[in-house]
């Protein structure tokens, strides 16, 4: 059919786009020698990788203490979330309303303005320039979405399992975690992974919270970027992203397994 | 003829629903497709209308092959189960909605809604909008803006299953006397048996993606081509004998029989049986469960059968008396017996 | 009361989150009025305010955010909607086509950034591509498409994140509108094409919109990929901003506040435009006449 092909050249046209940038940082970074106007490496070679993964034992550090980072807000981020969701979802009270505008509040305040507002707070509770206040800062920017992500998830689920839990015995933790959890699991780990893609890719927030103290790939990423080695900055993207990926496909990887076998197959 | 179907097959991409399935209706036929849900039904709707490519077959209307044609010019309208209102137009601008895509000017098509709208008597809603509207009224206005379309064929999708009972009532008729006033060919899509056998010219039954029997609605229910087509319409009591030289016999029971010789189960619905003349076919009562408008008495026959029948409210029969019963074997339905012990399937747990 | 308690119990993180934002909010509000005791400021006033807006780098910068903005949200709102349309009617919903959609909203924006330059700087591999069809005969003569004061690479890289993010983003929404408003609107005579203008757009609206206001925000208030992509001047204004604030002058300080105050006002301003865009929306739809 003729209209078919039209978004099929939209669709093919779209996928070489976002596939071929990233294609050509794979090459940048294993290119030995790259120089104009090859469309292509003169000669590749692993040794920056392997340097930066195995030399100074820097990057992996860095790669460990950002994804423990990640995987923190993305907890608390979902935790958050759940409890929220419970309460909009599950109980009635005077301003829901509000709560439900609340949840979209930090989406309207920009990170940059936030970080520059927060800071003076952050000192004086001591939290500026640690992890804790870092984790803060975080969470404001993945709350918003933990939250409408469990809301849904909660909405779909509702609490009938969990009354029959208790109706047969359970106490009210016991009932959460028996009736409800299980089928909210698919959502809490999409949460999570949500909140720690946007963890992961926080910059300006851990910069001013952080001061410098807190490092993460982004932080370490971005002077590369302005200093113009090309070499180095594409290693560390490619260890960025890639590890954004993993972590990302690990989560559907979880879900699928969970769905599947919540399926009975 | 209006519609012809030959050897449709198509479904999903999980599996084929349908399969070489052909089917013709006659200009200004109401033909009903019956079945249980899954059977396939809405899936040979969706095809029809083209909301489902065929996979292989042909269907033509009004002698035209739209098989391959695109789902808006082919003129087969469907008023959906779930109605479908354009939620951010009014009652009018939905009516209208057919016009102005056939490009009839503003005040034009707008006049026409509005004549449309007397006919499903809404005619003072045409400002508001579909939310505003009971479940009955929005189907009305889906029903107006499917006939502003002038279909060449018109489908129902088991348009009254989310009314009322009362509703339903009215709905029906309505549809009955518009599909009269104007002279369409409709096909209704329902595993409603009443609804079907009350509206229809014609009953197509459909069980696991096949039509089995296309008939009239009388034929279908006394004359039933298959056990799954008898039991569809519930209450069924089988009794195994045999015919012999034409004659089918089982105990207490004789009728004549234009069958080969064989092992034949006899089909019998409850007003077979008459209590009230006495014969040679005996009984107990089992049990006896008052419901309201009627009473539903249980039998249990010498042979073991197990007879449902609902009475009067004020039966006077009590659990354990002795009925003699006399049995109505007019036109009998017999069905070969097979070695197989497969069940029917009860739908009448579905009523 | 028990329950009161619960309810209480399981907002707690939620309005700690609430808190810290207002709290943020108060702060920017009451620096940029020029009350900060510490630095011996206590006397409020509008003239950082005033200054700001007489500041000629203040107006360029918010003219440059503005259009990263404005161009980022509009164009990744019509090329977003047009790839979800892509996947409804090519059927690819799920699987494959939809992690392809999902794979740039995983990227980090300062990757980003380096894509961009992979691609568009004078030595990138469009003007190599140039090159090899013997388009451009040297790097120096290729155009300069980063670091411009016109901001097109910081767009760019915007537009690389956030088309597939608002294809993601209303594609559930408009893949179930599609499926059964629009289609009962094919049924009724009306082409795929008028099915979607006449009833599939106008009903997804409201998601659209939403998508809009969030990139807008974010792009309106981004840091690193102006700073990585733009120009050196005019800068975009959360970098003048953040240049402001950690300027050792501490006088400078509010003034900072109050282009943050600018950014949040705008902000806001949108927020509002969108709330009443959908109120209004969601009233046609209830209204009985």
């Amino acid at each position: 059919m003729r209209k078919f092909r039209f978004w099929k050249l939209f669709l093919a046209v779209t996928a070489f786009c976002i596939l071929l940038p990233a294609a050509q940082l794979l090459l940048w970074s294993i290119a030995e020698r790259w120089p104009w106007p090859g469309l292509l490496p003169e000669s590749c070679s692993l040794r920056t990788v392997k340097e930066l993964l195995f030399g100074s034992a820097k990057l992996p550090q860095l790669l460990l203490s950002s994804i423990t980072l990640g995987l923190t807000v993305a907890a608390l981020g979902t935790l958050a979330g759940i409890l929220t969701a419970r309460a909009t979802e599950l109980y009635d009270f005077p301003g829901k309303g509000l709560v439900t505008f609340g949840a979209f509040l930090p989406l309207l305040v920009p990170g940059t303005v936030f970080a520059m507002g927060i800071q003076i707070t952050l000192i004086r509770l001591g939290l500026s320039d640690t992890l804790a206040g870092v984790v803060i800062v975080h969470l404001i920017a993945a709350v918003p979405y933990c939250i409408t992500i469990m809301t849904d998830v909660t909405r779909a689920v509702g609490n009938k399992l969990e009354q029959q839990a208790m109706v047969l015995g359970a106490s009210p933790l016991r009932a959460f975690f028996q009736g409800s959890f299980p089928q909210l699991l698919p959502g809490i780990l999409s949460s999570m992974s949500m909140g720690f893609v946007l963890s992961y890719s926080q910059y300006f927030t851990t910069l001013m919270a952080g001061g410098g103290r807190v490092k993460t790939l982004a932080l370490v990423l971005i002077p590369y970027i302005q200093s113009g080695d090309r070499a180095l900055a594409s290693v560390y993207s490619v260890t960025f992203a890639g590890s954004a990926l993993l972590v990302f496909f690990l989560f559907e990887g979880l879900i699928h397994f969970i769905e599947k076998r919540g399926d009975g197959a | 003829m209006k519609l012809k179907i030959e050897n449709l097959t198509a479904g999903y991409d999980t599996g084929v629903v349908l399969e070489n399935l052909s089917l013709s209706l006659a200009a200004g036929e109401f033909l009903s497709l019956l079945g249980p849900s899954g059977c396939g039904k809405s899936t040979l709707m969706k095809t029809i209308a083209g909301i489902l490519p065929a996979q292989s077959g042909r269907i033509t209307l009004d002698g035209v092959d739209i098989t391959h044609l695109p789902i808006h010019k082919r003129g087969t309208v469907v008023v959906f189960q779930d109605m479908r209102l354009f939620p951010h137009l009014s009652v009018a601008e939905n009516v209208a909605f057919p016009l102005k895509m056939q490009g009839v000017p503003k005040t034009e098509r707008l006049r026409q809604a509005q004549a449309l709208l007397e006919k499903v008597q809404m005619s003072g809603y045409g400002s508001r909008k579909p939310a505003a509207l009971s479940g009955g009224q929005q189907q009305r206005i889906a029903l107006a803006r499917a006939l502003a379309a002038q279909p060449k064929l018109l489908l129902l999708d088991e348009p009254f299953s989310a009314l009322d009972e009362n509703l339903r009532e009215d709905m029906r008729n309505l549809v009955l006397s518009l599909q009269q006033e104007f002279d369409m060919t409709v096909i209704l899509v329902t595993h409603d048996r009443e609804e079907a056998l009350s509206m229809s010219h014609r009953v197509a039954m459909m069980f696991g993606g096949r039509i089995v029997q296309t008939d009239t609605p009388r034929q279908v229910y006394g004359a039933p081509a298959t056990r799954q087509v008898a039991d569809y319409f519930g209450g069924c009591v089988y009794l195994s004998g045999q015919v012999r030289q034409g004659i089918f016999s089982a105990s207490g029971i004789s009728c004549a029989a234009q069958v080969p010789d064989g092992d034949y189960d006899l089909m019998l619905r409850p007003e077979a049986l008459d209590t009230d003349c006495p014969g040679n076919y005996r009984l107990t009562v089992e049990s006896v469960s008052f419901r309201g408008t009627d009473t539903l008495v249980t039998f249990r026959a010498q042979d073991g059968t197990l007879w449902k029948k609902p009475y009067p409210a004020c039966i006077t029969l009590q659990p354990g008396d002795a009925v003699q019963a006399g049995v109505y074997l007019a036109d009998p339905v017999l069905f070969a017996q097979t070695n197989s012990t497969e069940s029917p399937l009860d739908y009448s747990a579905t009523l | 009361m028990r329950k009161q308690r619960t309810v209480f119990l399981l907002l707690l993180p939620f309005l700690a989150v609430t808190a810290l934002v207002l709290v943020s909010v108060w702060n920017v509000l009451v620096q940029s009025f020029g009350y900060i005791p510490a630095f011996g400021l206590t006397q409020p006033t509008l003239s950082y305010y005033k200054a700001v807006f007489t500041n000629p780098d203040f107006l360029s910068a918010l003219r440059v955010s503005l259009k990263i903005a404005l161009w980022s949200a509009a164009l990744a709102c019509i090329l977003g909607v047009a790839l979800s349309m892509a996947l409804i009617r090519l059927k690819k919903t799920r699987g494959r086509a939809v992690y392809l959609v999902r794979f740039p909203i995983l990227i980090p924006h300062a990757v980003v950034a380096v894509f961009m330059i992979q691609l568009f700087s004078q030595t990138g591999l469009l003007a190599r591509a140039g090159y090899a069809l013997g388009l451009v005969e040297d790097y120096t003569r290729f155009p300069q498409l980063l670091y411009t004061p016109g901001y097109g690479g910081t767009i760019a890289a915007y537009l690389w994140k956030e088309i597939p993010f608002v294809a993601y983003f209303v594609l559930a929404f408009m893949g179930s509108i599609s499926d059964s408003l629009g289609q009962a609107a094919e049924n009724l005579g009306a082409s795929s094409a008028r099915s979607f203008w006449e009833v599939t757009l106008p009903l997804s609206i409201p998601v659209i919109a939403r998508a809009f206001l969030i990139i807008f925000i974010f792009a309106f208030g981004g840091y690193e990929l102006p700073l990585l992509l733009g120009a050196t001047m005019p800068k975009a204004l959360p970098v003048q901003a953040y240049l402001a604030y950690m300027n050792p002058d501490l006088r400078q300080r509010p003034l900072a506040m109050a282009m943050n105050g600018v950014i949040l006002l705008l902000s806001i301003l949108m927020s509002a435009a969108y709330w009443y865009l959908v109120r209004r929306a969601s009233r046609r739809m209830e209204g009985s006449a």
